[in-house]
């Protein structure tokens, strides 16, 4: 009955948005604010979409351009780039990871965000690092003296701000209850196959008014995530299982400055701790990996009006890095973008070892103009990068031999240009292009698992398109996008490879679609867009080997969401659609008589894809006004609310003869409340 | 505050995918003994294997055996690379033939790559390297991988001194019994139990890279259970001691085949079969 009633109200609200009713807001920026593709969302209207849980950043994934990610992986694929090329900030802070337990949940509160900013490609010349897009997340100083308390069943959360004198300072901390809740309800099997999430985080942030338009602001953030899935440990032959775990934390300063002149300055510095590690094994066979890095970033940037329709920015960016590493097992595990493996396929047997320290500094000075003439606008900008990498071992190092360190010293100029014409108040054309460089990962510079000499890798980026105002609250948008790869490390194919060569720098890509968006537009109580993604993305990893798809591609996705306000409730709804990621097909099997078990054997790469994703959300909240400024709000929020058995992966039987699939999530319902004093 | 919770989870997520991986439902390798189980390269060692079916143990006469002289991949995951799934020049024919390892073996698939500049193969857990053989017969494909004595190349000269007068070539563990009952009633709870002698669990030294020293370090045995019919509660057991033991659940009638193949973890292994008749 319920869910009876949440669909009638879906289908009022696409109604209303076809009769144009007056007096509708916005949802997604209809305007390119930052950047020419980028779209971005308000915190305030992301925590009512269904399917973020009430959480602003979650609703990030539903952003146009970005693919629908895999259940539990909460990563960020953005028009054809791997989850590792997207650089993911918190007010110009880097972060490893946006989100919690694979995604379900963020690292910030809602309550701390105005908004999130994507530029999938294209970005001007303050940004770089990123041969993907960028993703920001923008943090909203406190400001109303408030006490907040929240409790689902994915984790409890409180937060308050306050008084501080003539400062403003916010704390808040999230423990997840996920674990504690679902674990005894789930199968073993289930448990077995989707190990929990444990996480925290905790973030301060304190304002500090200078003079007249100068504020600083302290960040502090830290985050943890830990799972771990043990099965059979009885028995040393069989017992098999994983675990992982992340903490980071980055304390920043954020100074910015509004001059009289019309001139305005930004300066971030921040220093942060990560601790990522992750462990799996089957039998005798294991791969482990730890990495403890400790970075530094500092970016400064002036912007002045030069004369009228004119003006400048440049500043400088700087990050650096000092990464030890620790990795022990096979080198296939875990599998990278590019590998032809099956769900459930064992470690390899292989046992290497290497433990290395990178230093790595990338820092660049950038400017970029924005001139105007009548309705064009000309964007040039430049960025002049500089990329530092030690690396402890240039080769294997034994008891015998002192290591050989390796220094690399990397410079590149990177030209961005962006144009825009606006013939009229509603029709608005754009292009861009722009190099971009992404130094090599540190954990790829291990002389045994990856290549030390490895460099960095490039993108080109090219997008162009339109976006036009129609009855003044509706906006449709197009963009169409190239992005060409080059010098991706890739695994050796070399029947011998070259010492401390595991990867070759020889890889290539390319990816382009087209998107389009109509939003609705306006300041009523409904809000909503429909999206649509036709993209294809290439990798090839050798000179000679053929072209593939890449592990991520998904060539249509389809989102459409709305929410409405009615007096004190909020209803929302958004309807999926993705295609399945590409998957190498399981031809055959031998049986490997040492190990004692069947070993598959595959057809051509990513020749076959996991069936369609079709998810229908739906959420209901109600805020009860308590008087005197409180109020308790309460949500319930039905993911996939048809019940459609989505496949989340092939799964195979152990002599691979007979495939089935791993279904997503049934339908899940949330029960919610959030308490404000 | 209160939260409540409704969760209207699904029961399981992962599919039913078929019959057991103990089950015989199809010609099926499952043993491959070489004697000696680890040989210096170009060596000689005779494999015995043991193919079985449905209906029992198959005629090997006919099996086809060859080795494999490509080297896994860095591009490849898996055991064998897939260069020895395709068409392989025959080398032996037959039950328990004898084969020469590759005279460069080592160079191939262990310790000594062709140059310095190359890179070496990495050993397994126990530090050993394999040349992968495989054998045909009945359709069923498998791949058997022979030990091969390569010199320790990571370690310092008096490390790697010290770890050859310790090490002694892995030999096959011998199964001394393997017992149950060979008239049982239908649905009836069968104890089978697989033994093996002393010596069988052989401790060797291993060099540990994380920490630059040997380690000596003890075997551990490991069963592999099969059945034509009924249902064992376990595909393979692990065991530290001189036994291992496994329920049978007896099938509705018919004459059923039950083998055990004990593994050890450097590659060696030794087999035995059991037949039991269901009585209705």
């Amino acid at each position: 009955m319920k869910k009876a009633t949440s669909l009638a109200l879906l289908f009022c609200a696409f109604g209303a948005l076809a009769q144009s009713e007056p007096g509708l807001e916005a949802n997604i920026e209809g305007e390119r604010k930052r950047e020419p593709a980028a779209t971005g969302i308000q915190a305030a209207e992301a925590k009512d979409l269904a399917g973020a849980h009430g959480d602003a950043v979650v609703a990030a994934q539903m952003l146009p351009g970005v693919a629908r990610e895999p259940v539990g992986s909460g990563q960020i694929v953005v028009w054809g780039a791997a989850p590792n090329e997207t650089r993911l900030l918190i007010d110009g802070i880097e972060v490893p990871a946006l989100y919690h337990g694979g995604g379900l949940r963020s690292v910030v509160p809602t309550e701390l965000v105005r908004r999130i900013d994507l530029a999938p490609a294209a970005f001007g010349a303050q940004w770089g690092r990123a041969l993907g897009g960028v993703l920001d997340v923008e943090i909203a100083g406190p400001e109303v003296t408030s006490s907040r308390v929240a409790v689902d069943p994915l984790d409890a959360h409180a937060s308050v701000t306050a008084d501080a004198g003539d400062n403003q300072v916010f704390a808040g901390a999230r423990y997840s209850l996920l674990d504690r809740i679902l674990g005894p309800v789930l199968s073993e099997t289930s448990r077995e196959v989707f190990p929990l999430p444990r996480y925290w985080d905790a973030q301060l942030v304190g304002t500090v008014p200078l003079r007249e338009g100068e504020k600083l602001e302290l960040l502090l953030f830290g985050s943890s995530d830990s799972s771990l899935r043990d099965v059979g440990g009885s028995d040393p032959s069989t017992a098999r299982g994983d675990s992982s775990q992340s903490r980071w934390g980055r304390l920043g300063l954020r100074y910015k400055r509004l001059l009289d002149d019309g001139a305005d300055t930004t300066v971030v510095a921040w220093i942060g701790d990560d601790l990522q590690s992750a462990g799996t094994f089957t039998g005798p066979a294991f791969a482990n990996q730890t990495s403890w890095a400790q970075s530094a970033g500092l970016r400064a940037a002036y912007r002045t009006p030069l004369v009228e329709g004119a003006d400048l920015t440049f500043g400088a960016d700087g990050l650096f890095t000092r990464a030890h590493l620790r990795r022990s097992g096979s080198l296939a595990t875990p599998a990278r973008e590019g590998d032809v493996t099956a769900f459930g396929e064992p470690p390899g047997v292989d046992v290497a070892f290497d433990d290395w320290t990178v230093q790595q500094s990338d820092f660049a000075l950038f400017v970029q103009s924005e001139l105007t003439f009548g309705a064009f606008t000309l964007t040039p900008g430049f960025r002049f990068v500089v990329i530092a990498t030690d690396v402890s071992a240039l080769f294997p190092t034994g008891p015998s031999s002192a290591p050989i360190g390796s220094s690399q010293l990397e410079p590149f100029a990177e030209p961005r240009l962006q144009v825009s014409f606006r013939p009229t108040d509603a029709l608005r054309l754009f292009a861009a292009g722009g190099l971009h460089h992404q130094a090599a990962a540190p954990e790829d510079l291990s002389a045994a698992f990856g290549a030390p000499s490895l460099t960095s890798s490039s993108a080109l980026h090219f997008t162009g398109g339109a976006s036009y105002r129609a009855l003044t609250r509706m906006t449709f948008e197009t963009v169409g996008y190239l992005r060409l790869l080059s010098d991706l490390p890739t695994r050796s194919n070399l029947p011998t490879p070259v010492l401390a060569q595991a990867f070759v720098q020889q890889g290539t890509g390319r990816s382009y679609g087209a998107q389009l968006v109509a939003r609705w537009q306006g300041g009523g109580p409904l809000s909503g867009f429909v999206s649509a993604l036709i993209s294809r993305s290439e990798r090839q990893d050798q000179p000679a080997s053929a072209t593939r798809l890449f592990d991520f591609d998904q060539p249509l996705s389809l989102t459409a969401a709305a929410s409405y306000k009615w007096g004190s409730n909020v209803f929302g709804a958004r309807l999926r659609y993705a295609s399945g990621f590409p998957r190498t097909p399981v031809t055959g099997s031998f049986f490997d008589v040492q190990q004692g078990r069947e070993e598959p054997i595959f057809g051509a790469q990513n020749s076959e894809r996991l069936p369609a994703f079709v998810a229908l959300d739906l959420s209901a909240a109600h805020t009860f006004d308590l008087g005197a400024g409180r109020s308790l709000r309460v949500y319930l929020e039905v993911e996939n609310a048809t019940a459609h058995e989505n496949a989340e992966e092939f799964v195979y039987s152990s002599d691979w003869s007979n495939r089935g699939v791993l279904q997503g999530l049934p339908p899940l319902a949330l029960l919610g409340a959030e308490l404000v004093l | 505050m209160k939260s409540a919770l409704l969760v209207a989870l699904a029961a399981a997520c992962a599919p039913d995918l078929g019959p057991p991986d103990f089950l015989v439902d199809r010609p099926r390798v499952i043993a491959v003994q070489s004697v000696p189980p680890e040989v210096a390269p170009g060596a000689s060692a005779a494999f015995h294997l043991l193919a079985v079916g449905p209906s029992g143990p198959l005629d090997v006469s006919s099996a086809g055996w060859a080795f494999c002289t490509a080297p896994l991949p860095l591009t490849e995951s898996g055991t064998v690379a897939s260069a020895c799934e395709g068409t392989l020049p025959q080398i032996a024919l037959g039950a328990a033939p004898s084969i020469a390892t590759s005279p460069d073996a080592c160079g191939l698939f262990g310790s000594v790559p062709s140059s310095v500049a190359r890179r070496p193969r990495n050993p397994d857990a126990t530090g050993g390297y394999f040349q992968p053989v495989r054998v045909q017969v009945s359709g069923a494909t498998a791949f058997a991988q022979e030990r091969l004595l390569c010199p320790l190349t990571q370690a310092s000269l008096s490390v790697s001194l010290d770890f050859q007068r310790r090490y002694t070539p892995n030999q096959n563990p011998v199964i001394t019994a393997f017992s149950g009952p060979t008239e049982v009633s239908a649905g009836q709870q069968v104890l089978l139990t697989i033994s093996w002698d002393q010596g069988s669990v052989e401790t060797y030294p291993v060099f540990d890279p994380a920490h630059l020293q040997i380690v000596d370090t003890a075997e551990v045995m490991t069963v592999s259970w099969y059945a034509t019919a009924g249902t064992l509660l376990q595909d393979r057991s692990g065991a530290t001691g001189l036994s291992a033991t496994n329920t049978w659940i007896a099938p509705s009638s018919g004459t059923v085949f039950l083998w055990a193949v004990l593994h050890d973890s450097r590659g060696g292994l030794d087999m035995a079969s059991l037949q039991a008749t269901v009585a209705q």
